[in-house]
This record gives C-alpha cells, sequence and structure tokens, in this order.
C-alpha cells in the first residue's frame, strides 16, 4: 500500500508538472497577451512595454516559466495583471464556491443516477427501464447552458421559486445557501445523474444475470436483498469508476454554469482569465485543478478496497 | 450494503463536504440575499479592470469610478461639462497654453485627508510619470502643474489642446488621495481612495466591487444608500432575468433585444440614452506592418481600389441593419459624433445604392465575386452583424467571409495588420478629437486602418488646437465629410445605452456618456 501510495503521489506530481508545461507555453501561443488586452484602449507602445516588463512577459518564455515555477514552489502564484489581486486570494475565494456547486452535482448525480439505474435493469424492456434511458438521453443530449436559462425562467423569473443567480456564504444564511445551489447543482448533476444512470444499470444488468445472483435467489431471498445487497454492491464499483472519471466533465460543466448562473467560483475565473490572457490566474487555475483532479482519482482507487473488500489496492494493481 | 454506503459516506462524501461547507463559509457573497435592505446591486457587463484611474482602460470600470472617484470636471445631463471637485470651469489663457483651476473647499477624500491643489499636482504627476500609465497620452501636451496656492493649480501645456478641459472630465481629472498612494503604491488598485458618495469596502474577485457610503463625502446628506455591490453578469438575457427576479436592482447595458422584457415586467422599467461611441467597420487602406509603422501598401481590394470602398458602403442598408438586428433602437449614422453630442455635425448617409455599387465594381475591373474576410468579434450580436452585411455587399458583388474572431485575438490582428474589414467601435468621448485623432493618426495605436492622408490629418490637427468652439465645429463638419471620402472607417450606428432597473429603485442618474451615477439612488422597500 505504501509503496502504490508513493508511487502514485510521484506520478502525480509528474502530471502535474506536466499540466503546468502544457498551460503556460499553450496559453502563450493565443494572439495578443495581457498587454494587448490592457492597452486596448490606446496601444501606447510605452504601457505595453511597461506591462511586459512588469510581469516578465519580455523574456524568453522559457524563463518566464522557470521565473513562475519558482515562485508557484514557494505558495506564490503572482499578481493578475488585471486586477491586481493575488492569485492565491483570488483562488481561496474561488475554490469553496466551485467545490459545494461539484459536491452538490455529485450528491444529486447519485442520488437520481444509481436509483434509475437500478430500476431500469431491474425491469429491463419495461415501462421504467424506458422512463430512465429516455431520461438519461435527456440529460446527456441537452446543453447546460440551455437547461440552465430554462430553469431560470421557470423557476426564478416566473414562478419566482428559486433565485436566478448568485451565491451566499453558508454562515450568511445556509438556507439562501442551498436555495442559490439548488438549480445550478441540479443541471449539473442532471448530466452526470444519466451517465452514472446507464453505467449502473449495465453493470446490473450483468450482476443481475451472474452465477451467485441466481444462487442468491435459489436460496429463498427476498428480491430487495437480492438486488441491492448482492447485486448492486457488485455494480458500485464500476459507479465509482464513472464517479472519478466524471470529474474532468464536471469541471469542464462548471465552466458553462457558473456563467449562466452567475457563481464566482473556478468555471467562471477559467473563462475569464483566457478571454483576458490573465496568465498568472489561469496558470493558478489549471495548477489547481490538475492537482483535484489527480486527488479524487486517488480517492476513488482506494474507495474500490473500501466497496470490494475482494480488490486490494498494491503495487501490481497500480 | 449499508456498511458500504456508510463507508463510503464517511470516509469520503462526508469529510468532504464538511470542508468545502466551512471553507464556503469564508467566501464573499455575490447577488440576492446577503446583503441589507438599502444596498443597490448592479450587474455589470463585463469586469472592470483594476480599480487605478492611473491604469484603467475599460468603459465598464469608469462606471465604478462614477460613484467613489470624483473627477475636476463632470457632466450635466444634456452633456456640458460642468465643475465637480474643481469650484468652477478652468481659466484658460489667451494662448490656451495655460489652465487655471480653482478648487472647491472643504473636500476631504474617503481615508479623511483633505482635498487639496498638493494632492492634485500629486496625481496628474503620477498620471503622467507612470509607467504603465494609460493617461499619459491623454494628458500629452501637459508639462507641469504649478500650486499657485493651496486650493489653486495651474496647469502647463506645451501646445494648446481644446479637449484638454473633457479630458480632465474623465478618469484624468479623478484626484487620488496622496497618502493612499504613499501607502499602498504600485498597488493603489487593491484599496483606492478618492473622493465621492461612496468609498471602496472590497473586491474579493474580478467580478464584484462593493462600496460603502463615505463619511467624509462633502454631500453625504444627498447619499441615501448604505452601500452599493457590482456584479460581472455577462449575458444580457441573464442580467435581466436576474433584475426580473429581484436578484439585482439596476443592469448595465440591456441588448435590443432583451428591452421588450424588461418593459413587459411589471417590476422593472428601462432608460435608454445614445452613446457617444460607434460602430462601424476598418477597412485595411495601408497597415501594412503594423499600426505604430509607417503606412504602406497592402494587398487587398479596397487598398488596391479605393472606389470599392465606396461600392461597398452602397451596398449597405444602415436602416435595415438597426432594425433587423437592434429593434430599430440604435441611430444608424455615418459619424464619429453621435446625434445627441453638442458637436454634432449633422451629416447627411449616402443610402444604399445597388446600381452605383456595382457599377463602381465594374469600373474597379476587379473580377467578381470579390473575396473580403470581416473579422468580426465572436458574439452574438458581431456575428449577426456580420452576417447581415455579408448578404447585403454580396447584392454589389462582394463574397463577404465573415470571421467571428476572440476579442483579444482579433485586436493583435488589427494592431499587426493582419486584417482585411473589422468590425469594431469606441465607447466614445465627450469631446470629438477623442474620438477621431487616435483612429487617423498617422503611428498611432489605434490607427488599425493605416489611413495616412495629410488632409485629415491636418484638420485635426487645426480643430484640436484651435481654442474658438465655432471654428472647431465648422473644421469638424469638413473633417467628417473628408472621413467619408476616405472611408477607411465605415461608420455604421450610435449604440443605444439601455440602463434597466426596477420600480423600486429612484434617483439613479443616467446620461449620453453611458456611466450610472447612484449618488442619489434610493430603494423604495415598499414598491
Amino acid at each position: 500500500m505504501r509503496w502504490y501510495l508513493a508511487r502514485r503521489v510521484a506520478a502525480s506530481i509528474l502530471t502535474l508538472f506536466l499540466a503546468t508545461i502544457v498551460v503556460f507555453f499553450g496559453v502563450r501561443a493565443l494572439p495578443g497577451g495581457p498587454a494587448v488586452a490592457l492597452s486596448a484602449e490606446s496601444n501606447d507602445p510605452a504601457v505595453v512595454a511597461a506591462i511586459q516588463h512588469k510581469y516578465h512577459l519580455d523574456e524568453p518564455v522559457v524563463s518566464q516559466y522557470g521565473h513562475w515555477l519558482g515562485l508557484a514552489l514557494t505558495g506564490d502564484l503572482g499578481d493578475s495583471p488585471l486586477t491586481k489581486l493575488s492569485v492565491s486570494s483570488v483562488l481561496a475565494n474561488r475554490i469553496p464556491v466551485t467545490a459545494e456547486l461539484t459536491l452538490l452535482a455529485l450528491i444529486i448525480g447519485l442520488l437520481i443516477g444509481v436509483p434509475a439505474g437500478v430500476l431500469a435493469a431491474v425491469r429491463p424492456g419495461k415501462f421504467t427501464d424506458y422512463l430512465a434511458s429516455g431520461v438519461a438521453l435527456g440529460g446527456l443530449s441537452i446543453p447546460h447552458f440551455w437547461f440552465g436559462i430554462v430553469l431560470i425562467l421557470l423557476l426564478a423569473v416566473h414562478l419566482h421559486f428559486l433565485p436566478a443567480a448568485g451565491f451566499v456564504p453558508i454562515l450568511s444564511d445556509p438556507v439562501s445557501n442551498l436555495l442559490h445551489m439548488l438549480m445550478p447543482a441540479f443541471v449539473l448533476g442532471a448530466g452526470l445523474a444519466a451517465v452514472i444512470m446507464r453505467q449502473t444499470r449495465s453493470a446490473m444488468l450483468e450482476s443481475l444475470g451472474a452465477d451467485y445472483v441466481r444462487t442468491a435467489r435459489a436460496k429463498g431471498l427476498s428480491e430487495w436483498r437480492v438486488v441491492a445487497v448482492h447485486a448492486l454492491r457488485n455494480s458500485l464499483v464500476t459507479v465509482v469508476t464513472v464517479f472519478g472519471l466524471q470529474l474532468g466533465a464536471l469541471i469542464g460543466g462548471v465552466v458553462t454554469i457558473e456563467q449562466v448562473f452567475d457563481i464566482p467560483g473556478i468555471g467562471k475565473l477559467t473563462l475569464d482569465s483566457v478571454f483576458q490572457r490573465d496568465y498568472p490566474t489561469l496558470q493558478g487555475v489549471v495548477l489547481l485543478t490538475a492537482a483535484a483532479y489527480i486527488v479524487v482519482n486517488l480517492l476513488v482507487d482506494l474507495t474500490y478496497s473500501v466497496i470490494n473488500p475482494r480488490i486490494r489496492v498494491t503495487g501490481a494493481a497500480a | 450494503m449499508v456498511a458500504t454506503v456508510r463507508s463510503f459516506l464517511t470516509s469520503i462524501l462526508l469529510p468532504t463536504l464538511a470542508v468545502s461547507l466551512a471553507a464556503t463559509a469564508c467566501t464573499s457573497s455575490v447577488l440576492g440575499a446577503d446583503r441589507s435592505s438599502n444596498q443597490l446591486v448592479v450587474a455589470l457587463a463585463e469586469a472592470p479592470d483594476a480599480l487605478d484611474p492611473t491604469t484603467s482602460s475599460t468603459f465598464v470600470s469608469r462606471i465604478v469610478y462614477a460613484n467613489m472617484c470624483e473627477k475636476l470636471y463632470d457632466v450635466d445631463a444634456n452633456l456640458n461639462i460642468v465643475p465637480q471637485l474643481a469650484a468652477a470651469l478652468p481659466r484658460i489663457s489667451p494662448d490656451g497654453l495655460t489652465y487655471t483651476i480653482q478648487l472647491r473647499q472643504g473636500i476631504r477624500f474617503n481615508d479623511g485627508t483633505p482635498l487639496n491643489a498638493a494632492a492634485v499636482k500629486t496625481t496628474l504627476h503620477r498620471y503622467v510619470t507612470f509607467a504603465e500609465s494609460n493617461r499619459a497620452a491623454e494628458l500629452g501636451p501637459l508639462t507641469s502643474v504649478e500650486v499657485v496656492d493651496p486650493m489653486t493649480v495651474r496647469l502647463h501645456l506645451s501646445k494648446p489642446f481644446a479637449p484638454f478641459t473633457s479630458i480632465l472630465a474623465d478618469r484624468s481629472g479623478m484626484i487620488l488621495s496622496p497618502a493612499q498612494l504613499r501607502k499602498l503604491g504600485d498597488n493603489f488598485a487593491r484599496h483606492p481612495v478618492c473622493v465621492g458618495p461612496f468609498s471602496f469596502a472590497a473586491r474579493p474577485s474580478a467580478d464584484e466591487i462593493d462600496l460603502v457610503r463615505s463619511k467624509y463625502y462633502y454631500d453625504r446628506d444627498k447619499v441615501h444608500l448604505d452601500g452599493l455591490q457590482f456584479q460581472v453578469v455577462v449575458d444580457s438575457n441573464i442580467r435581466v432575468a436576474d433584475m426580473r427576479a429581484g436578484d439585482v436592482d439596476v443592469v448595465d447595458r440591456v441588448a435590443p433585444q432583451d428591452v421588450v422584457a424588461v418593459k413587459d415586467d411589471p417590476d422593472t422599467t428601462e432608460v435608454s440614452r445614445t452613446s457617444l461611441g460607434y460602430q462601424g467597420i476598418d477597412l485595411n487602406v495601408g497597415n501594412a506592418h503594423g499600426a505604430l509603422k509607417d503606412s504602406g501598401s497592402v494587398d487587398n481590394p479596397f487598398s488596391q481600389h479605393p472606389e470599392l470602398r465606396q461600392a461597398f458602403e452602397l451596398s449597405l442598408d444602415r436602416s435595415v441593419i438597426n432594425k433587423i438586428i437592434f429593434e430599430g433602437q440604435y441611430v444608424p449614422d455615418c459619424s464619429p459624433i453621435p446625434t445627441n453630442s453638442p458637436w454634432t455635425t449633422g451629416t447627411a448617409c449616402s443610402g444604399r445604392d445597388v446600381a452605383k455599387a456595382k457599377a463602381l465594381v465594374a469600373h474597379s475591373g476587379v473580377k467578381t465575386p470579390i473575396k473580403v474576410p470581416l473579422m468580426v468579434q465572436a458574439a452574438a450580436l458581431p456575428e449577426q452583424l456580420g452576417t447581415i452585411i455579408q448578404s447585403m455587399a454580396k447584392d454589389a458583388g462582394f463574397d463577404v467571409q465573415v470571421q467571428p474572431t476572440e476579442f483579444t485575438t482579433a485586436l493583435k490582428r488589427a494592431q499587426g495588420g493582419k486584417f482585411t474589414m473589422f468590425q469594431i467601435g469606441w465607447s466614445g468621448r465627450l469631446d470629438p478629437d477623442q474620438n477621431i485623432f487616435s483612429f487617423y493618426a498617422p503611428h498611432s495605436g489605434l490607427n488599425y486602418t493605416g489611413s495616412d492622408d495629410p488632409a485629415i490629418v491636418n484638420l485635426l490637427n487645426n480643430a484640436r488646437t484651435s481654442t474658438d468652439e465655432q471654428q472647431r465645429k465648422s473644421l469638424y463638419r469638413t473633417l467628417v465629410d473628408r472621413l467619408n471620402q476616405e472611408r477607411s472607417i465605415i461608420y455604421l450606428y450610435h449604440p443605444s445605452l439601455v440602463l434597466g432597473l426596477r420600480k423600486s429603485v429612484s434617483g439613479v442618474q443616467f446620461y449620453g456618456d453611458g456611466l450610472i451615477r447612484l449618488k442619489t439612488a434610493q430603494i423604495d422597500s415598499g414598491a
């Protein structure tokens, strides 16, 4: 286990390093830069040169990268050329918001996806199966931004049932916090629920046809016990795998959702940073997102052994 | 099964949830519930840049400044320049080289320190000398600032500069607290202190700015709100939905297609003003090596055959464009000076004349269809505009290839001369010089088209150095005619700036400069 963890941590550090290189050089391949964005009103060469110099953009890219990496290793992610705010403080403000949104979306995705997948699997070819599959297809096909706007118009503008947008810290007003997060989390979770539903259905169908399930039924166990304890438990390994893999899709989804619902999280920050060529902020966001993705996948791998004790995390298993 | 779920919850989900929720408790609020009933929320269309008037270059930051950074001069509802921090309009010497400005007595910055002539000198010195200053070019002819007495400054110019007073009615006229400048230096934007009805409280992220009522403001009896919260909501339809749902009180720049929803909602209303700016099409007529370099020959039909510029313009119908895309709410025009400006030239625009356009195309000898790429900003309205232009110009023999391009990329290409046509505009300024000069002066960073017409440059220089208002108006009439002959920019329209607001909000001042002044705003909680 220790050897496995050490290898995974080493691989994670390498992945992070590569991610920083890709984003650092990738964003600089885009036309324009902070100086163009900041001096758009005048394009004054003196101002452009001053901005380039201040943010080391007049140095070779490799030197810029070395400078950024050196500071990043000490925890200093630099300042945003756009707002002059420190990237660390901006990230510290944004991370919790996106974390809460993502977590709520995951919970909603699980609460909808797993039961719907089980129901579809225990009654294959019946109305429940078609209904769940149809809803799942809808969840996968409908774009987040469209679904979000429709819900805003319906639930906020016409029915005044939920707030249209925004975010309220949980300690300020826990109820308001939840009300503000409900719609975006539901929109984000709906796509995840669809994926989980399909995977659960597929895994359950396989489990329900397995010999051990037939044996369980032959022993006279109730159908509920056969499904919930024997079949679902084995199917959950697939669900957890999907859960981990979908984190990337969720992070992609929050970019849209946070834009539509005006949620000041990492997704909105990412988009704004790209458009404004805010290199330090974008680099900070990518570093953080890649780290989160790696950590969650590690946790998912470790969770396998919790769900199914026959799976042991070893060096060989990695 | 139960044990499995329990272990999953206890090992992964619950700790993550706990950490996440604990962290959100420390996060600032956005929109809606976490505000007092007397705090007004404004939804802005874009994120303001750093809140230091020295470096600011966005229109939207001026909306924030309008409520926390007063200027030596401002405008009234008719866009006439009026004193704000100054006691009166400047006394200008007959040669136009010195401006003497008397300051109002008893004014304090929002940190409690006094506004005086020394503060004006400190601020203007920073504007001119700070390396990243976007004000230095505006204040170009300013050579020195003399403190005449504690409440009087005299500004010395190297040459007459007619727009100077209007420039002091914009960011260059915002006076910064010297105490705060000493304290924060280059980081002034992290906590800017000026004179204003509201003082800066926090900017937890690029998308949120919080202001609170100033304790020191000279006119604080007229300030009713406890504070302001500016939130960035990029999409107009979402800004409007937020306002209709009650999460936002005031909405910046409602898009034309959303105006109906604002009008139809019994709880919201709108106020419209014609912008001081314009939108048009830049044609690359001479930007061969970059806007800052000498003009040269460019390999495109508009540069090689000037008559094709006229043909292209004649193929367009400004009124139809306005009707189809902007619901008839904008002002079609062929001038950089808007019709509501005191400087309007009343220039008559050529209408659509496809037959004449075709004749000009035939006369040019260029084989049709003439392929001309049109770079537009990658957003819904500019892309629709590009499509309409494409459709209209086709009738005259042009094959317009619409190229939606992300804005910073488009700017980079335009600066480098790597375009044929670019649909872009300008947010507008009070003085016509500031709407025209930089777009036609050789080697100017904004002269994307590579225009280099001595007659235009001569008229521009005469108009900016003349101190006779009537003479200037006459020069601008001639100049606009000349611009319409050269056609390096084909002007299309002046946008309307539509402010959306809940009917419970009153006292908002909204003029043609598009700034949202909230000094006297109030929220009627009973409405």
